[in-house]
């Protein structure tokens, strides 16, 4: 079973993510921009679900200190701006796609999905 | 008075009220353009009056010639300034026209003083001597007339299509200058021989009252964008310039008297005349000034204080609503949180209903959602709705942590990044809507002046019975020349700011019993602080 990482400081979204998810998927949640970059580093993951707006260091810091530490894990960015220079930002730095809140529970699946086929890492 | 008697005194009344209300409203506004091409025609008609009641002095007729010649060098122009002051008072470029108009007044400026132009004359009516028109004088009219036609062209076509305020103005301008051109205009059939008794020494009144509708337009119609209190200045500046017109005209009608009653000129008499006006002139003065705030500026003080205070509140509440807008967006991010769990949980509803375990997470995450979106809701209505001031005893770490929520996705759209550094104990005694205010004003400041990746930290200090909030960003910096108007109301440098922000931040920082200092210079970033007294249980 993938292992994912869901980022989010929101409490809701954790939990909603994980009503969606937790069937096809082995989760793990992080609070906050360090709690992400603690995690990725003691453990492997397959995909990281990564919240923009969070406290401490945001989600585009996290995507560059991963980068800097040389951390290839593919990222899905979720966030409830719905700008183009941020959607921009976040592929520029390495995110495979962009998903604004808020969601569908197919949207998320197949962005899951599609995420982990494209990077070869499903079969 | 005699019939020349009422031809110079409505010209030398002329002259007067134009130079008065001419410096008046340079002084007052002289950044505008339209104010300072007035300036020039009215320092140019009461030129002109002066030198035509100049020439009814003199019996010469080689001196009265002088005299209007030399007045035809400022007449010359009239027609094009006008253009000018039309097209600056519509705020429209400058008609391509005028480059015409000035070929034309070059085209006879060369024939002023020749006797094309104008004749020394002989005397006419009730004027001892007056010039005779030359060849050229009658085109000259011509050309000055259908000048002035198209002038009242230009501002009448384009009247219809002001605003409210702008077209009274503008059909005041039209009528005022329709008046004085026809009135002024009289002066001309003097040079071609005609002079009709009593209608031309009378209808040169036209032109003072001419100018009197302008001042009552200022007035009246705030025309050049005149205040109140600076209206008030206009209408004591034209008293006093009236009653000072009157004092000399009757102590010339007393000399003028004892002359015609004794058959000759005595200094005492003038003496005496000189010191009774001077006596009576403050009083006088004094008591019209009261009849005119009586008339005009009646509301006592107490309504005037309330007028005041109403109108404070509501440019308060204008600036918060505006705020409002600026945080709509970033307010719009924090309720799609929410929202998104509500609607995740709510799509699952129906096939997990049976799982005991999902519907009480289903409850928790309801209520617990649903109250964030209440939380911020009652947020921003707090500070959007006006409401009384306030004093209580209020954290300033959780008033700036409030306000820096709201701001929250305005800032995370540039990517900027907040440092906050708390003193233990920050409670001050004050109005918190308020206070959020002031400290939203100066976030939005920070954050509209950073570019992307700025930072802005916030500390509190307490010192000495105050406290000090700091909040310095890494922006562009302020000029040092505008450092000191930072906190006169409509002094800004943004295109689209009222200028009242930081205006509204200055006296409510004040009402408080605080005070703001800004430190800044261009490049170094921007660090406001203030001052609180501190809460003493």
């Amino acid at each position: 079973m993938f292992r994912i990482l869901v980022a989010d400081d929101e409490e809701g979204i954790r939990e909603s993510l994980n009503l969606i998810l937790c069937e096809e998927y082995n989760l793990a949640f992080a609070i906050n921009g360090q709690d992400t970059l603690d995690k990725l580093s003691a453990e492997k993951f397959d995909l990281v679900l990564l919240d923009i707006k969070m406290p401490k260091m945001d989600g585009l810091e996290v995507m560059k200190r991963m980068r800097e530490q040389g951390m290839t894990v593919p990222v899905l960015i979720l966030t409830a701006y719905q700008s183009v220079e941020l959607a921009k930002e976040a592929i520029k730095l390495g995110a495979q796609s962009y998903l604004p809140k808020p969601f569908e529970r197919e949207q998320i699946l197949n962005e899951v999905r599609n995420t982990l086929k494209r990077d070869g890492v499903a079969l | 008075m005699t019939l020349l008697d009422h031809y110079r005194l409505s010209l030398l009344l002329t002259t007067a009220i134009s130079i008065t209300l001419g410096c008046w409203v340079l002084t007052r506004r002289r950044k505008s353009k339209a104010v300072r091409i007035f300036f020039i025609y009215i320092v140019g008609l009461g030129y002109w009056s002066f030198m035509q009641a100049m020439a009814s002095f003199t019996d010469d007729p080689r001196i009265a010639l002088a005299w209007v010649r030399a007045m035809f060098y400022a007449v010359i122009t009239f027609p094009l300034l006008l253009t000018y002051f039309f097209s600056a008072f519509l705020e429209i470029p400058r008609p391509k026209i005028c480059i015409f108009g000035w070929l034309l007044v070059l085209g006879f400026l060369p024939i002023l003083s020749t006797d094309l132009f104008l004749q020394q004359g002989d005397s006419l009516g009730f004027l001892s001597t007056m010039p005779r028109a030359g060849t050229l004088f009658l085109p000259f009219n011509v050309v000055w007339i259908v000048w002035f036609l198209y002038d009242i062209w230009l501002l009448g076509a384009r009247s219809r299509a002001l605003p409210s305020i702008k077209r009274r103005q503008a059909y005041l301008l039209l009528s005022v200058f329709i008046l004085g051109y026809i009135t002024g205009c009289t002066n001309y059939l003097y040079m071609h021989g005609i002079c009709i008794i009593p209608l031309q020494p009378l209808a040169t009144y036209g032109v003072p009252v001419a100018v009197l509708m302008i001042a009552y337009g200022i007035f009246a119609y705030g025309l050049f964008d005149m205040n109140v209190v600076i209206r008030r200045s206009l209408v004591y500046s034209i008293l006093v310039t009236l009653l000072t017109v009157c004092y000399f005209g009757l102590v010339y009608g007393v000399e003028r008297l004892f002359q015609t009653t004794f058959g000759y000129q005595s200094i005492h008499v003038s003496l005496a005349a000189f010191a009774l006006m001077a006596l009576i002139f403050q009083p006088l003065k004094i008591g019209i000034q009261r009849v005119v705030d009586w008339l005009f500026f009646r509301a006592p003080q107490e309504v005037m204080i309330k007028r005041l205070e109403r109108l404070e509140e509501e440019t308060r509440q204008m600036e918060r609503l505006k705020a409002v807008a600026i945080l709509a967006a970033g307010m719009a991010h924090e309720i799609k949180n929410p929202l998104s769990s509500i609607k995740t949980f709510a799509s699952y509803m129906e096939e997990k209903y049976d799982d005991a375990q999902f519907r009480q997470k289903f409850t928790k995450v309801m209520q617990q959602e649903t109250d964030k979106i209440n939380a911020l809701v009652r947020r921003m209505l707090d500070f959007a709705k006006p409401s009384q001031p306030k004093l209580q005893q209020v954290q300033l770490s959780k008033l700036i942590d409030e306000t820096v929520d709201l701001l929250h996705g305005t800032m995370l759209n540039k990517h900027l990044q907040i440092v906050k550094a708390y003193s233990t104990n920050d409670e001050v005694f004050a109005d918190p809507v308020q206070i959020k205010q002031v400290f939203l004003n100066i976030l939005i400041n920070s954050v509209e002046a950073m570019d992307q990746r700025g930072c802005i930290t916030i500390s509190t200090v307490a010192d000495n019975g105050h406290l000090e909030i700091l909040m310095a960003d890494t922006g562009p910096g302020i000029p040092k020349q505008d450092l000191p108007r930072l906190f006169d109301p409509f002094f800004t440098t943004k295109a689209q700011g009222t200028g009242l922000g930081l205006s509204i931040v200055h006296s409510i920082v004040k009402e408080h019993g605080g005070r703001i200092i800004v430190d800044s210079d261009v490049g170094k970033g921007t660090t406001v602080r203030i001052q609180l007294p501190a809460y003493h249980g």
